[in-house]
């Protein structure tokens, strides 16, 4: 089998006495859509938050297409195109979307020290940029204010972003996080034909959502993986029912 | 982060008008005549004050770098202004006493030629914003304030303690400065080489807004961590447009130096970096050409104020006050309309 594109190993990281990921170790395979699921306080957010460079662990190691990028800070492994979205949205509010997902692009391909240029003037910046636009139904929108967007809309402009870097991993924070019931059908649309192209490390509490997108789930307990498998296999499994499905 | 910034939401960015160039010619175009006025009136006192002016709106707009695009409230830029005008100040001395200012391990003499003097001032005050960038930067909000401040301190106290240039007295240029072989010193010539300056300033800012590396510096201070999140090494575009903006501060500085052919510690005392911050937000920090606007009007208001007044600083702080809760987007930007579109809102709420 191919090496996995994101491989996780043995990642500890303790705040005082409480173990937030406890030798936690996870293996994402190129082309599969792989959600993390577990109670709250299993330390989601602390694992997304080592794999995207806001916190260090203090132990164990990080290798994405191969290379150990536990010591890399946030930006760098950005460039290397692990694009993430928020769980609480993080967008530029002043800027257009269109602004926002060029910003995503230039930043992309390279340094952006160019000072007397009028910027995104490029028409393969622009055609980029539609097509991010497109791909996740906001290209209508292209000149409207980000503070003009529904909580909706935001999400599918940070979605746009992420596609827009050249992703190689598009890493979800609670893409549903906040969303109504039509939203969040139009998202999980969304995510199902994103999921083609791909490849996404998921983290959602919905679990109608995660078991109808994910190819692979891994199940975090006390900030250990204590099973991944195929959604049938998670179903399934004991420990799993025990720890998590069978009490909420 | 974007919680960090110190600045009242209102008071950031407006979506952005588009940067038009117009308003910056027409401030050009205002300002070639006032010679011509000032001349006719025999009137050289209204010549000096414009001069002083255009000078505090490049050190304005230069600041608005930092502040406007990138939301650092910065209180070292005076300190950048004054080590721009000691720069002028410490050559010409050295050339007119003709001793070397530094002799160990060669001898560097000073100078009184500005096409010297000038590039060396401005590299200076970039030289000492890109040091001391390198330690605040590391802080955000009311910590980058503070450290800003305190560097900005030590620099004036540095400048008081040091005998050798003055001291608390300040330091008289005594020699003639010239560039190469003219004397741009006559007022009229001199006044004209700072608009042309201020021209040049604002061009590149207003420019600057929309080129890749300022939506990049405006992007960051709307929100760091989405940046950093598409590639962005934050840290180095602030550092750049800390320098950049530093730098060009300093050149203002060097020009207040040979208007006044004098400079004291006073000219890098913390409350000039507070007047440059008051000026450019009194006139608008969201258009290139709106600290123009604030720089004039605050000179302005401290001339005829303290001639009328020895409280004149109160009345300045209402007036304040008043554009702050009723212009939050500076004078630059008034219009009866929008104001009366913020009252009628105001009243409804």
């Amino acid at each position: 089998m191919a090496d996995p594109i994101l491989k996780v190993e043995n990642l500890t990281k303790r705040f005082g006495g409480l173990a937030a990921s406890n030798n936690l170790s996870l293996e994402v395979r190129e082309g599969t859509t792989h959600a993390v699921i577990g109670p709250n306080g299993a330390g989601k957010s602390t694992m997304i938050a080592q794999l995207q460079g806001e916190l260090r662990p203090d132990s164990g190691r990080i290798l994405f297409e191969g290379r150990d990028i536990t010591g890399l800070p946030s930006h760098a492994r950005a460039r290397l195109g692990i694009a993430r979205t928020f769980q609480v949205t993080s967008v530029l509010p002043e800027f257009t979307v269109f602004t926002n997902v060029a910003l995503a692009i230039q930043a992309g391909r390279g340094h952006s020290f160019q000072m007397f240029r009028t910027a995104h003037r490029d028409p393969s910046i622009r055609a980029d940029a539609e097509r991010s636009l497109a791909a996740v139904r906001l290209a209508d929108r292209s000149a409207s204010l980000v503070s003009e967007l529904s909580h909706g809309e935001r999400r599918q402009l940070e979605l746009a972003i992420a596609i827009a870097m050249k992703s190689r991993m598009l890493l979800l924070d609670e893409p549903l996080a906040g969303m109504g019931r039509n939203d969040s059908m139009f998202m999980v649309q969304l995510l199902s034909e994103l999921k083609q192209r791909y490849t996404i490390l998921l983290v959602e509490h919905d679990m109608a959502a995660v078991f109808h997108l994910a190819d692979r789930i891994s199940v975090l307990v006390a900030g250990e993986a204590i099973a991944t498998g195929t959604p049938e296999e998670i179903r399934g499994n004991r420990k799993v029912q025990n720890a998590y499905l069978g009490h909420s | 982060m974007s919680e960090h910034n110190p600045l009242p939401r209102n008071v950031r960015h407006k979506p952005h008008h588009a940067e038009s160039v117009w308003p910056i010619l027409l401030i050009l175009a205002l300002l070639a005549v006032v010679p011509v006025v000032a001349t006719m009136l025999d009137d050289l006192f209204l010549l000096r004050f414009f001069t002083r002016a255009v000078i505090f709106s490049i050190a304005a707009v230069a600041l608005n770098i930092a502040l406007g695009y990138g939301a650092m409230v910065s209180l070292a830029h005076g300190a950048f202004m004054g080590l721009g005008g000691y720069t002028i100040g410490v050559l010409a001395s050295a050339d007119f006493f003709s001793e070397p200012l530094v002799s160990v391990p060669f001898a560097i003499g000073g100078t009184s030629d500005l096409l010297v003097s000038v590039p060396v001032a401005v590299a200076v005050s970039a030289g000492f914003a890109a040091i001391i960038g390198l330690i605040c930067l590391r802080t955000t909000g009311m910590y980058f304030i503070m450290i800003t401040l305190a560097f900005n301190q030590m620099l004036y106290f540095l400048f008081v303690a040091w005998e050798r240039f003055g001291g608390e007295d300040g330091l008289q240029i005594l020699s003639e400065l010239r560039v190469s072989d003219m004397d741009p010193t006559g007022r009229i010539p001199f006044f004209y080489i700072c608009v042309a300056t201020l021209g040049l300033v604002l061009l590149f800012t207003n420019r600057l807004a929309r080129s890749p590396f300022g939506l990049v510096l405006r992007g960051i201070s709307q929100n760091e961590t989405r940046m950093t999140a598409v590639g962005i090494p934050v840290f180095v575009y602030r550092w750049v447009a800390f320098t950049i903006s530093g730098a060009l501060t300093g050149l203002a500085g060097a020009y207040l130096a040979i208007s006044q052919m004098f400079v004291s510690p006073v000219d890098l005392y913390w409350i000039r970096s507070a007047d440059l911050v008051v000026m450019a937000v009194l006139g608008g920090i969201s258009v290139a050409w709106g600290p123009v606007v604030g720089a004039f009007f605050f000179l302005a208001a401290e001339l005829l104020l303290s001639s009328w007044s020895i409280y004149w600083n109160m009345l300045l702080g209402s007036f304040i006050i008043l554009v702050a809760i009723f212009l939050p987007s500076g004078l630059a930007l008034f219009s009866p309309l929008r104001l009366l579109r913020t009252y009628r809102r105001s009243s409804d709420g």
